[in-house]
């Protein structure tokens, strides 16, 4: 534990250091001052087509959320990043030195999906409910609350429902002030208004939290009957779902660092950080992992990594027990089949397959997501571990076997106490292995809504603004957990052997 | 006990390495199987308790046919040990594990009932102080013997041996042999496949001499040794008794054959005083002896009965003319060693297929040291 | 078969090791051919590890006999094993030899 110590000690010095101040500072005043210049925008929004068509000659970096983009101009991958007016008032608040230009990029308004087809009622109740709150001021107050005050911002409490079908909502946390996580809740602009309209139709709510990429998606496969990030509305868009009417003007705005922007002068921002390299980790402690409970959040994420990781390697085995038996098989139909299943799961990506699995197989299913990631990494273990028994198994000499039979044991027998003690000690150093690397395979299970370990870090840097520090804990605790699991197969290891 | 008829073994690529195979073995017997190698001696014990399955015949073990359906193999398994040319010792066991495995988890004995007798049996071995090590820490020698206590544990009615001294470094044939020697004294039934003549007449009541596919001859030790009656039989019992070396050019490979008489000297335990002599023997007498003259064939011959060892050299009339001749002037000290070495020369023609042959026979004297 | 010569007390010691045959004597004989010519010279072979010799290699020791004879040397056999001695009783040569 004392070098893990060492390492995150460099490490937090390293970014303490900070970056050097250039010599030559280039201003921005608007897009086409940067022409040729790396500009990060949101993976999937529908400024990105607007950014590559105008401005072709503009180097684009896709990133999957806001905090992600901050975090880039700040660390300088990026000279500017285009987002929503709302996001960027939020994020200058809390990650300093960030600018937005005059000129807005785009104005545009944004909607809240709803699955396509014939069947438009529950969006007529929600246009009707919209006019409502937007003509007896509710609409108003609420705006006002979480667009200009997000950081003091409560949700208020909002009786639901708690019989009826349930409305299945998607979201993407990382979206504040619409949409984020505070003390460990959903809050947000775009949670209030659907949590209101879910209490005023008396309807319970099922939230799911994805990526942004991945949300639209999730209405067009049925998963999902309402789908709220910050969505503005596109003709693209349109023919995929159904927009309500716009629920929020947006003015997406092109920000860069305060360095470039116009009226910029040396010292004239104060960037002397005077604080100590003790306070800062304190400092980063309690805003990451004790502020709003956070550290709950992360003990949930750990235990859902853990329990993920655990199941998938206990079914994953014995699946893998009986792909192997079936590729040692005496028929051919069945080698055939396992030879054919081993090689597909062992070429398809894990996250493609995890996708293809939630989105594809288990789509229009109640099958939750947790269940769909502990099959999805089930499969994948399993094509793994079947080849690893069977080069184990084939390492034991033909010899230990007719000796076993010669002795009077049944084949299945000699199998059991004969080959396969020798198979187990041959095979658990590659397991070990493979279940480690499964432990850190799970962290992809974010990407279906299922807030594990890394999803948790996510949702943390997007509301803390610090992109070290939950990173660096992920990373020790993702470290501890392997170690952990390592631990106990050493254990039943010595106890077998 | 046990009867064979007719039994017929076919490899899946189309190799026929039993064609009918017929004999009986009774109780107390102890039979070993000898013959040429890639005759199906292994193949045919291995049938014997089905590790292959026969592609056609009978086995029957005391009334039971072993290849009808409704027999229980691994049950008539246990009556049958096998001692295998590599120990096949189960590598993650103990030598006391190897030996309690059977009868604990086949015969349904206490797991102290099972070390007792493992204890037993590993004194009758030689073995006791090493009932705890792993096979790994043990020898061939004593791998071996241990198999051969573990096969014991099961109270067997019948050993079979696949070669079980095949594997090991000379030195250690010994040990394995007595262990096997000692059994036959008490009784065991026994099938031995092996390559050690010497050990398979001192200990077998019967012979089966396999080639192509069948048990070519059967017989007592003395009818196979000393009297076959088939011309394969005589052919490959000659050859087993000498050692055979074919010289075709001057530049013959001299360590090849002195090599191979040395190897022939261990097998038949002759001090390394005669192996010595019978090198430096063969060495002189191919020095005198032109040797592009033609093919020169050479054979140690070894006695057992009177313990003569004798040089014979088959060659083309030529040669020994020049041998004779007067004006040849052979090599006076290599004559000298040669002479010095022998106590006799007998030199006669042989008629031979492929026409007269002369025939030098060196008789190596015997009362050195 | 291995021959080291070496020089010691004013001797020349040819110590031979392991087999010497047909093979290995010509090797030998091109070893000792060399420095056997040295006028009051004493050549000394020295046999310890010899295990085995036959008539090739007992005539490259008579050549080096007569041509240190020659030249007013002296040589001397040593370490014999029983064996090699036999070998060399037997042509009658071990009483032309100074054995040691």
């Amino acid at each position: 534990m004392k070098n893990i110590g060492k390492i995150l000690l460099l490490l937090c010095l390293l970014t303490a250091c900070g970056t050097k101040e250039d010599e030559h500072l280039s201003v921005y005043r608007n897009m086409d001052d940067l022409n040729g210049k790396k500009v990060a925008i949101l993976t999937g929004c529908f400024q990105e087509e607007i950014l590559e068509k105008q401005y072709p000659e503009v180097e684009v970096l896709r990133i999957d959320n806001a905090a992600d983009m901050v975090q880039a101009l700040v660390t300088k991958r990026c000279e500017a990043i285009v987002l929503d007016d709302y996001m960027v008032n939020y994020h200058s608040h809390s990650a300093k030195g960030i600018v937005p230009l005059e000129e807005p990029f785009v104005v545009a308004e944004m909607g809240v999906c709803f699955a396509k087809g014939p069947d438009t009622q529950l969006l007529d109740m929600f246009n009707a409910f919209l006019r409502q709150i937007k003509a007896d001021g509710t609409y108003d107050e609420m705006y006002d609350r979480w667009m200009y005050h997000a950081h003091e911002a409560e949700m208020p409490h909002i009786p639901l429902s708690t019989d009826g079908k349930p409305l299945r909502v998607a979201t993407c946390s990382t979206a504040p002030p619409l949409d984020f996580v505070k003390n460990g809740k959903l809050v947000g602009l775009e949670v209030e208004i659907i949590t209101r309209f879910a209490s005023s139709i008396g309807r319970p709510i099922i939230w799911s939290d994805m990526n942004f990429s991945s949300i639209i998606p999730a209405i067009v496969r049925g998963t999902h009957d309402i789908v709220v990030a910050g969505i503005n509305i596109t003709p693209q868009r349109q023919e995929s779902v159904n927009f309500s009417d716009p629920h929020i003007l947006c003015h997406t705005l092109v920000a860069v660092r305060q360095e470039n922007a116009v009226g910029y002068a040396l010292g004239a921002i104060d960037r002397v950080d005077a604080t100590s390299f003790y306070d800062k980790v304190k400092d980063s402690i309690q805003r990451n992992i004790i502020d709003e409970d956070r550290y709950l959040m992360i003990w949930g994420g750990l235990k859902l990594t853990a329990m993920i990781a655990l199941l998938a390697c206990l079914f994953g085995t014995l699946f893998g027990g009986v792909i192997c038996w079936m590729r040692m098989s005496r028929h051919t139909p069945l080698r055939r089949v396992a030879s054919f299943y081993i090689n597909l799961m062992r070429g398809t990506p894990v996250l493609v397959l995890l996708m293809i699995m939630f989105y594809v197989v288990f789509a229009g299913t109640s099958v939750d997501a947790v269940v769909v990631s502990i099959i999805t990494f089930s499969m994948n273990f399993s094509a793994y571990v079947s080849e690893m028994f069977r080069s184990s198994i084939r390492s034991i000499d033909k010899g230990q076997t007719e000796a076993g039979i010669a002795l009077g044991f049944t084949p299945a027998r000699t199998f059991i106490h004969i080959v396969m003690p020798q198979a187990f000690k041959h095979v658990l150093p590659v397991y070990k292995g493979e279940l480690i690397s499964l432990v850190k395979m799970t962290s992809v299970v974010g990407y279906i809504a299922v807030q594990d370990l890394t999803k948790v870090s996510d949702i943390i840097r997007s509301r803390t603004f610090d992109a070290l520090f939950p990173l660096i804990m992920v990373a020790i605790l993702y470290f501890i957990l392997s170690w952990i699991f390592a631990a106990i197969l050493d254990f039943i290891g010595k106890k077998v052997g | 006990m046990i009867q064979i008829s007719h039994l017929r073994k076919t490899y899946d690529n189309g190799l026929e390495v039993l064609r009918d195979v017929n004999a009986t073995i009774g109780r107390g017997e102890v039979i070993s199987i000898i013959g040429p190698s890639g005759t199906g001696k292994s193949t045919f014990l291995r049938c014997l308790n089905l590790l292959e399955s026969p592609t056609g015949g009978s086995i029957i073990v005391d009334g039971q046919d072993l290849l009808s359906k409704q027999t229980d193999v691994p049950r008539l398994r246990r009556k049958m040990g096998m001692v295998f040319q590599s120990f096949n010792l189960f590598n993650h066991l103990s030598v006391m594990d190897n030996l309690c495995i059977g009868p604990v988890k086949l015969l349904g004995k206490s797991r102290k009932q099972a070390e007792a007798r493992a204890m037993e049996l590993l004194e009758m071995v030689g073995l006791a102080e090493k009932a705890h090590a792993m096979p790994s820490q043990l020898s061939g020698g004593q791998k071996q013997r241990v198999a051969i206590a573990r096969c014991l544990t099961m109270n067997p009615e019948i050993i079979l041996f696949d070669e079980p001294t095949s594997a090991l470094d000379p030195t250690m044939v010994s040990e394995v042999l007595g262990v096997i020697r000692t059994l036959a004294k008490q009784g065991m039934t026994m099938v031995i496949v092996t390559h050690e003549m010497h050990f398979a007449r001192e200990v077998s009541t019967r012979i089966f001499y396999m080639d192509q596919g069948v048990v070519y001859e059967e017989g007592t030790p003395e009818q196979i040794f000393d009297h076959p009656q088939h011309e394969r039989t005589r052919v490959f019992i000659n050859r087993i008794r000498n050692y055979h070396y074919v010289i075709r050019s001057p530049r013959y490979d001299l360590y090849q054959l002195q090599g191979g008489m040395a190897l022939f000297c261990t097998r038949y335990y002759l001090s390394e005083h005669i192996q010595h002599q019978v090198q430096l023997l063969a060495e002189e007498v191919l020095q005198v002896i032109p040797l592009d003259k033609g093919e020169v064939d050479l054979a140690l011959r070894y006695s057992e009965e009177c313990h003569t060892i004798s040089l014979e050299l088959l060659m083309p009339p030529g040669i020994v003319t020049v041998w004779k001749s007067p004006q040849f002037a052979p090599d006076a000290l290599s004559l000298s060693i040669i002479q010095g070495l022998c106590d006799n020369i007998i030199e006669s023609v042989d008629d031979t297929p492929e026409g007269p042959r002369v025939r030098l026979i060196f008789n190596l004297k015997q009362n050195e040291q | 078969m291995e021959v080291n010569i070496l020089e010691q007390n004013n001797e020349k010691i040819v110590a031979i090791k392991g087999r010497m045959d047909t093979i290995t004597s010509t090797d030998l004989e091109v070893k000792v051919s060399k420095v056997w010519a040295e006028p009051g010279i004493t050549l000394v072979f020295d046999c310890t590890g010899l295990e085995y010799i036959s008539s090739s290699g007992l005539r490259v020791i008579l050549s080096a006999q007569k041509q240190v004879s020659a030249h007013g040397g002296k040589m001397i056999v040593r370490h014999l094993s029983p064996e090699v001695y036999n070998v060399i009783e037997l042509t009658g040569f071990a009483k032309i030899l100074t054995i040691e």
